[in-house]
């Protein structure tokens, strides 16, 4: 338990939870959150990739979870503190219901039912404006209700308590990610592309596993939707497109896809260069693009397999 | 009776588009064995090269503006199915036997296109003016021009497809190497030039379509995502590899999504063309005249 | 375990499969008493993969029955019918390639790790108590199969007679009742061979029972009690190894193949 690689990670989270404290800049602390945020989500479709299917849906299952955590607070006023959970738990129903069918559809065509999901989606938000409020969507919905801890009252209407909340539900996304790769599941899940009918054969029941990652996947989603929803207030069909969900997978191929701190880098990387190019804003996924394709041909293992890659050629140097 | 007569025509048309962008997507697939998801964007860029080479410079060829039509479309389709070469010789050559990265790869294609088509054209809608301005009587149905042009030129491609295919040496060395590929080699055919013979037909239908559509709709770099999907729809319920499968089931979806739009509604057109997605998934992933994995 | 001799651990009753136009199996009657090592020989295309594959659950049979310990596995899907106790191998060196030996077995463990999911989230003590313990069973399997020193192996750099080795070892480790392999030894040499041999003998004295699928004879007939030859999809003749050897229609349907 007290080795280098936990120290350091020990080090990071507490310098995050220090860092409000130093840094004032509340642009800042809005790129973290989305940072934060968008590593929850990137990590969602990363986990059913390990097993195959790749999940174009991901941005709908936020949507979902936006748009559900927003109306149960603004219909049934409900506190955000039960909408969050409660829109993590439909999301994941959701996904169960839509991924039982579907999972066992073949690979490319399965990447094509979700891509499809995403436009029905859209079409249903907009369809049924009574519900979700058509094409602008769901305005006005309430920020958190205050919490009271400890004789402190946490007031959501700055950025602090926001960066807080993020933080901690990034934090406990990345360790329950990192525990399922570490366990009986992680590794059933990475045998499933490698050799299904041998897994079959010794016992694993790959639709069970499959729509298990499937609804993790998705239960994380809802939550970062939730989150978004009563962070920016409003949430609207344009804002869970296939786009978002393309950047999602795209963050977890360009950081890698072989351990959770692959995701989280290039969620950081990618992000944080969005905001450095900000001026060329316009380019930006022509650039994100290149690079993509860059690392699908010549680094397939992401930005951070250029350590072992360096190491590789190093000693190749060296004999 | 008029309206259901104009939403036949519609659906014709419709159809016809949407077999032009299917035709390739099949192509690809029963020959390289890959999916092109990047192929919508080859749509959009045909429309895009007719807007440029006919509606904002037009080609320095006296004719009518029929012929500068005509030759601003084959001019794109030329430079589409070119560009859809070097895509599939730099890109998809060298990762084709990994599914997952080539979807990727070509998602990435499409974030590069649209992109690059929103910094160059802007995100506005354009119209294309076309040379076909007129309406046309037909049995006290009034019918527009420019959407018979379409459906003659359309249905021009798709023979001059169907006779490529069938009846040139090039098209049976297509159905060889869409049959078997090393039996294909064996028999001296080059591979890797066969391939960029599909990519570049299929790219230049798909732009073709584009083309056609343009004048008729409006043109933006968003103009590829939907028709794309419905070309997934008609190739999977035609049967993947099946070329005549892609043309009954290019009828099947351009009806229904002509008929549900007028009758109900266009949200819910997407909607039902999605859920016959789903349905033939599940139920014969093979399709109508599919050739099966 | 206690094992009745004259018990049937797997029964096929008139087991037919038909592709299209082509029938792979017709009306197969077979036994494989418990605790024995059964051979199942046939010349190429005989249609004994099919039969694997009919039994095990990855084909559904166009009639017959195929029954487990008296069960009637027929229509089950191939993880019930592992959890069940019926295990196979591959013919072609179906591996987890990116997996090192150990968590190819691990996986192979899958069955027996009985850590709910919940609890393997947490680095507790109990959890890791358990992990620890199905640690030990596939390091138990691994040594059974002789494969200690290649342990942290990547399966796709083992050389073949190993690969061979470690799909034994993947399906022991899923604690199988009754043990089917699909030509275990081919690719192997001699001393390959042996070791292999040595092996399934080592299972059948852990109370496994063994259905052998193999093309090599002096194996055959070297690790078999019994033997049922197939030809064309039917059994032409079935008996003990001398039997077998002896037997006219077994030699006619072999002429002209050698081995």
């Amino acid at each position: 338990m007290l080795n280098i690689k936990n120290g350091i990670i020990l080090v990071f989270v507490i310098a995050g939870f220090l860092l409000p404290i130093s840094i004032k800049d509340r642009f800042l602390l809005h790129i973290l959150i989305n940072i934060f945020i968008w590593s929850i989500l990137t990590l969602g479709i990363r986990l059913v990739l390990l097993a195959g299917p790749l999940n174009l849906a991901q941005a709908s299952f936020m949507g979902m979870g936006a748009y559900t955590s927003g109306l149960l607070a603004m219909r049934l006023g409900w506190s955000f503190w039960l909408c969050m959970p409660a829109a993590g738990l439909v999301t994941a129903l959701l996904a169960v219901g839509i991924g039982y069918p579907t999972l066992r559809i073949k690979g490319s065509y399965f990447v094509m039912v979700t891509f499809g999901l995403t436009e029905v989606f859209r079409h249903l938000w907009m369809m049924w404006s009574s519900l979700f409020g058509g094409p602008q969507g769901l305005l006005g919905i309430p920020r958190p209700a205050p919490i009271h801890l400890a004789g402190l009252t946490i007031a959501f209407n700055s950025k602090v308590p926001f960066f807080y909340l993020a933080l901690i539900l990034f934090l406990i996304t990345v360790f329950v990610m990192h525990r399922i790769d570490l366990s009986r599941m992680g590794l059933t899940l990475r045998a499933i592309p490698q050799a299904d009918l041998l897994a079959e054969c010794v016992g694993v029941n790959i639709m069970g596993y499959k729509v298990a990652a499937f609804a993790i996947g998705s239960f994380f989603a809802g939550i970062a939707g939730s989150f978004w929803a009563h962070y920016f207030t409003y949430c609207s069909p344009w804002d869970f497109t296939f786009v978002a969900s393309f950047y999602m997978l795209m963050y977890a191929v360009m950081g890698g896809m072989g351990t959770v701190l692959g995701p989280i880098i290039g969620c950081f990387i990618m992000l944080g260069l969005d905001e450095l190019l900000r001026p060329f804003k316009e380019y930006m996924p022509i650039i994100l693009g290149v690079i993509l394709i860059g690392i699908l041909l010549y680094l397939p293992g992401g930005i951070i397999s250029v350590p072992e890659r360096v190491r590789m050629l190093w000693n190749r140097r060296q004999s | 009776m008029e309206m259901l007569l104009q939403t036949f025509v519609n659906g014709v048309m419709v159809s016809l588009g949407i077999i032009l962008i299917a035709a390739g997507l099949c192509l690809v697939f029963g020959i390289l064995e890959i999916i092109n998801f990047a192929h919508g964007e080859f749509y959009m860029l045909g429309g895009f090269g007719v807007w440029w080479f006919f509606d904002q410079h037009p080609l320095p060829i006296a004719g009518s503006p029929a012929l500068q039509y005509i030759l601003a479309i084959i001019l794109t389709v030329i430079l589409v199915g070119i560009l859809g070469v070097l895509v599939e010789r730099f890109i998809f050559r060298k990762i084709h036997e990994n599914h997952t990265n080539t979807i990727i790869a070509a998602l990435g294609i499409v974030f590069i296109l649209q992109a690059s088509a929103l910094v160059t054209f802007g995100s506005r809608d354009k119209a294309v003016a076309s040379p076909f301005s007129g309406m046309i009587s037909l049995g006290g149905i009034s019918l527009s021009e420019e959407r018979i042009a379409a459906i003659i030129c359309a249905v021009v491609f798709i023979l001059g497809l169907y006779y490529l295919v069938q009846w040139t040496r090039m098209g049976k060395a297509l159905r060889a190497v869409a049959q078997d590929h090393e039996a294909a080699q064996v028999m001296g055919v080059n591979i890797g030039h066969i391939f960029s013979v599909t990519m570049f037909v299929s790219c230049g239908l798909a732009a073709a379509g584009g083309a056609l559509m343009g004048p008729i709709f409006y043109v933006n770099p968003y103009m590829g995502a939907e028709p794309v999907m419905k070309a997934f729809v008609v190739v999977i319920l035609g049967g993947m590899g099946s070329l005549p499968g892609a043309v009954i089931g290019g009828f099947i979806i351009g009806m229904t999504e002509s008929f549900v739009t007028t009758y109900v509604g266009a949200h819910l057109a997407m909607i039902v063309v999605f859920l016959i997605l789903i349905g033939v998934l599940l139920v014969k992933p093979t399709g109508i005249l599919g050739r099966g994995e | 375990m206690k094992t009745d001799k004259n018990k049937k651990i797997l029964e096929l009753a008139g087991l037919t499969k038909v592709f299209g136009g082509l029938v792979a199996v017709q009306g197969l009657d077979l036994e494989v008493k418990t605790g024995e090592i059964m051979g199942l020989i046939g010349p190429n295309g005989a249609g004994k993969t099919t039969v694997f594959n009919l039994t095990s659950g990855v084909l559904m049979p166009t009639e017959g029955k195929v029954l487990f310990n008296g069960e009637d596995i027929t229509h089950l899907k191939p993880d019930r019918i592992a959890q069940k106790g019926l295990v196979r191998t591959f013919q072609a060196n179906t591996l987890f390639p990116e997996f090192t030996v150990m968590e190819n077995v691990l996986l192979g463990c899958h069955l027996q790790a009985d850590i709910g999911f919940f609890e393997d989230l947490f680095p507790l003590a109990s959890s890791r108590k358990k992990r620890d313990r199905v640690d030990e069973k596939a390091m138990d399997i691994i040594n059974f199969a002789g494969m200690h020193d290649y342990r942290r192996e990547t399966a796709k750099n083992l050389a073949h007679g190993y690969q061979r080795l470690l799909g034994v070892a993947i399906a022991l480790a899923a604690k199988p009742r009754l043990l089917m392999l699909d030509e275990p030894v081919s690719g192997m040499n001699a001393e390959e061979k042996t070791t292999m041999m040595e092996l399934i003998f080592r299972v059948r004295e852990q109370g496994i029972s063994v259905l052998v699928v193999e093309h090599d004879m002096r194996v055959v007939m070297g690790l078999c009690d019994r033997i049922a030859v197939l030809n064309f999809g039917r059994k032409i003749a079935q008996g003990t190894p001398s039997e077998i050897q002896n037997n006219k229609d077994v030699i006619e349907a072999y002429l002209g193949v050698d081995e």
